[in-house]
């Protein structure tokens, strides 16, 4: 379980990638990846494609992603979710606070 | 530091002593290795210098008896041997010395290893010390996860969960990791359920079910249908509850009168629905966020509506099951509860048998005790047979002699029902408590039949088939929403009669009225005509004005006394068989 994170050049875009199981040990990582961004970029894109993984505390952290950058105005996508990921999103409707 | 000192050759030993002594370390001195041995449970010095030729005991023997007695410290022990003793120094430290020193022995470098070995103390006893502090955290953390798992059990046994028409299994793992079961029956003779799993486990998660369930027992107690029900609870939780954590729940509303089910799955994985008699099995798919997330303002619920007759059965389960794993890390999942359900269709008991299946599957894994798995029946009490609640008569005279209008118009139909509020103004008169369910069912029955037949003009000819049900809560929902105009007028009158007193209940809706003699003669309508019997068994009389969009109940009641015959007993009874013979018929029919 990994989470790396990569900032546009001007600023604007901030990418997460998560590879592993993105549970309660990514917590700290993932918080890292964010936290220390100023100012608030505009669009973040999480990268699933090598998370094989989600349980209730990351939707957790998705959700305290979304309240730093700007909760109802946010603008974040998650990307290139697997079929099971996309199944646990779809169960707790997460399409309706993020782009998948 | 003490040291002990063990060694034969007495002019090494003396030199030895002299140079640790001077170094201000208090030395004690021995020849034989019993001597060693009592020495150091006697002294307890903190590190020990041992001659591994000393001639009684075999040098092994007395570092495993030293050794042996450590279990909170740690004392190094340094050998001090001859060339020709090299070869065994192996065995010496397999069984528990710590270092060496080949004679002739150099004072300068004792002095150092007692140093270094001082260091290597000192870290041990700050690990030690740790392990202590540790340990003591973890026995509160404990103690802090039972008094949230008795929480927890307090709260599910406060309704009606042993009821016979259901059957659960809750493992104390799963309420651990925040797992909520609740029941109650409603005022209507209902019956009321929720499964809900809280982020997060222990207290964290009991924070948000304490109020999660007095919400769901208080409001249900009042009458309120579970839509107020799941605004409260997320508006609640919403502003308790941390950022990242929230609920997620499905809760079953059934009523009893009208044989249909209204579920509202938020986050859960999908609820079954079993039809026995055709074996179809559906799902019944999470619609909403988890609870807790969305503010007030953004929270919208959507009811899903089902026929709910003796033939069907509801199962739900938290993610507990279909998540468990086995050596092969695979998952149970969905596939598998679908088989299982299939097959085992006809049992009395599912939720056993489900559980089995999870357990077998997997056996050798870790952890399967996280299941929280609901299975409802029908309620198999007599609906007729609305209850008395005969501990709650106060001695208080309250609203005996008032009345009250409240007219609702236009979209406060959409958003508002007004039931319970209706029904805690005439509450008020304590007099009516133990009457509280027969009121009730008064109440709902107009009023749904005035919002429903009367301003919505919903024929409730189309809840007969299983499709036709869907469409016709669906078309509810869709005619409610646009509402412009229309109104329902809801009257109450109530004054006092000798020994107890009259309630004039006056309905009057908007709407084109219904045809009360289709219902009334013979036309055996299933869904609606049991709630007009119902109100004419429970009221003195039922009049209908102006084409059926006026009505007018008249509920008389008599003071509550333990022996006395409650309201209308012959009547109870002779329509109690009546009933029975008429359900008798439409099986047959």
């Amino acid at each position: 379980m990994s989470v790396n994170s990569n900032l546009s050049a001007d600023g604007q875009s901030l990418t997460i990638t998560i590879d592993g199981r993105f549970d309660f040990s990514a917590h700290q990582g993932f918080r890292d990846a964010y936290e220390r961004i100023t100012p608030v970029p505009e669009k973040v894109i999480v990268n699933m494609a090598e998370t094989n993984y989600l349980d209730s505390s990351a939707l957790g952290m998705l959700l305290l992603l979304r309240d730093y950058a700007g909760g109802d105005s946010s603008n974040i996508t998650l990307e290139n979710c697997n079929e099971d990921i996309r199944k646990i999103l779809a169960i707790s409707n997460f399409e309706q606070l993020f782009k998948i | 530091m003490k040291i002990l000192i063990a060694d034969k050759n007495s002019s090494e030993k003396l030199v030895l002593c002299r140079e640790l002594e001077q170094q201000g370390h208090e030395v004690i001195q021995a020849e034989t290795g019993k001597e060693v041995i009592s020495l150091f449970f006697t002294h307890n010095p903190g590190l020990v210098f041992l001659d591994v030729s000393l001639s009684d005991l075999d040098s092994s023997e007395i570092i495993s008896r030293i050794k042996a007695s450590g279990e909170r410290s740690w004392v190094p022990i340094i050998l001090l041997i001859s060339t020709f003793d090299a070869h065994n120094l192996a065995g010496y430290i397999d069984v528990g010395g710590d270092d060496f020193l080949i004679r002739p022995i150099d004072p300068v470098v004792i002095i150092a290893k007692v140093h270094a070995f001082l260091g290597i103390s000192q870290l041990y006893e700050k690990i030690e010390q740790q392990k202590s502090e540790i340990e003591f955290y973890n026995q509160r953390l404990i103690q802090e996860q039972e008094a949230a798992k008795k929480v927890f059990n307090n709260i599910a046994h406060r309704g009606c969960l042993d009821s016979e028409n259901i059957h659960y299994h809750l493992s104390p793992v799963s309420i651990f990791n925040g797992d909520l079961m609740v029941a109650i029956e409603t005022p209507v003779g209902g019956m009321r359920l929720m499964l809900a799993d809280f982020t997060d486990h222990g207290l964290p998660a009991a924070i948000g079910a304490i109020p999660a369930s007095e919400i769901f027992y208080g409001m249900s107690k009042k009458g309120f249908a579970i839509t107020d029900l799941l605004v409260e609870m997320n508006a609640r939780l919403h502003s308790i509850l941390p950022r990242g954590v929230f609920c997620c729940l499905v809760m079953i509303d059934i009523d009893v009168n009208n044989q249909q089910a209204t579920i509202v799955n938020a986050g859960s994985p999908q609820t079954y629905m079993i039809d026995l008699e055709s074996e179809n099995v559906s799902e019944i798919h999470s619609k909403h966020l988890p609870l807790g997330i969305l503010s007030p303002d953004k929270f919208k619920v959507e009811t899903q509506v089902f026929r709910f007759t003796p033939k069907h059965k509801l199962l739900a389960f938290t993610d507990g099951v279909t998540e468990a794993t086995n050596d092969q890390s695979e998952m149970y999942g969905d596939d598998r509860v679908l088989d299982c359900i299939k097959s085992n269709i006809h049992k009395e008991n599912l939720c056993e048998n489900l559980v089995e299946q999870v357990i077998n599957f997997s056996q050798n894994a870790e952890q399967v005790d996280d299941l929280s798995i609901l299975e409802v029946g029908f309620p198999s009490k007599d609906l007729t047979d609305l209850t008395i609640d005969n501990n709650l008569i106060h001695a208080q005279t309250g609203s005996l002699d008032s009345n009250m209008n409240l007219c609702l118009r236009g979209q406060s139909l959409a958003k508002f029902d007004p039931v319970p509020l209706i029904l805690q103004a005439l509450l008020e008169c304590r007099e009516l408590l133990p009457y509280r369910t027969q009121i009730f069912a008064i109440l709902s029955e107009i009023y749904n039949n005035a919002l429903e037949h009367g301003v919505l003009g919903l024929d409730s000819k189309m809840k007969k088939s299983s499709t036709g049900f869907a469409e016709y809560y669906k078309m509810r929902s869709e005619k409610l929403a646009a509402i412009n105009n229309g109104f329902i007028n809801i009257e109450f009158d109530h004054s006092p009669r000798v020994d107890g007193g009259v309630i004039i209940f006056n309905f009057i809706d908007s709407g084109a009225g219904f045809d009360i003699s289709n219902i009334l003669v013979g036309k055996k309508n299933k869904y609606s005509g049991r709630g007009i019997k119902l109100l004419e068994k429970l009221c003195d009389s039922v009049e209908y004005f102006d084409g059926g969009h006026h009505v007018r109940a008249t509920y008389r009641w008599n003071l509550y006394q333990e022996d006395l015959q409650p309201n209308n007993s012959e009547k109870d009874n002779q329509e109690k068989k009546d009933s029975q013979e008429e359900n008798n018929q439409e099986e047959n029919s």
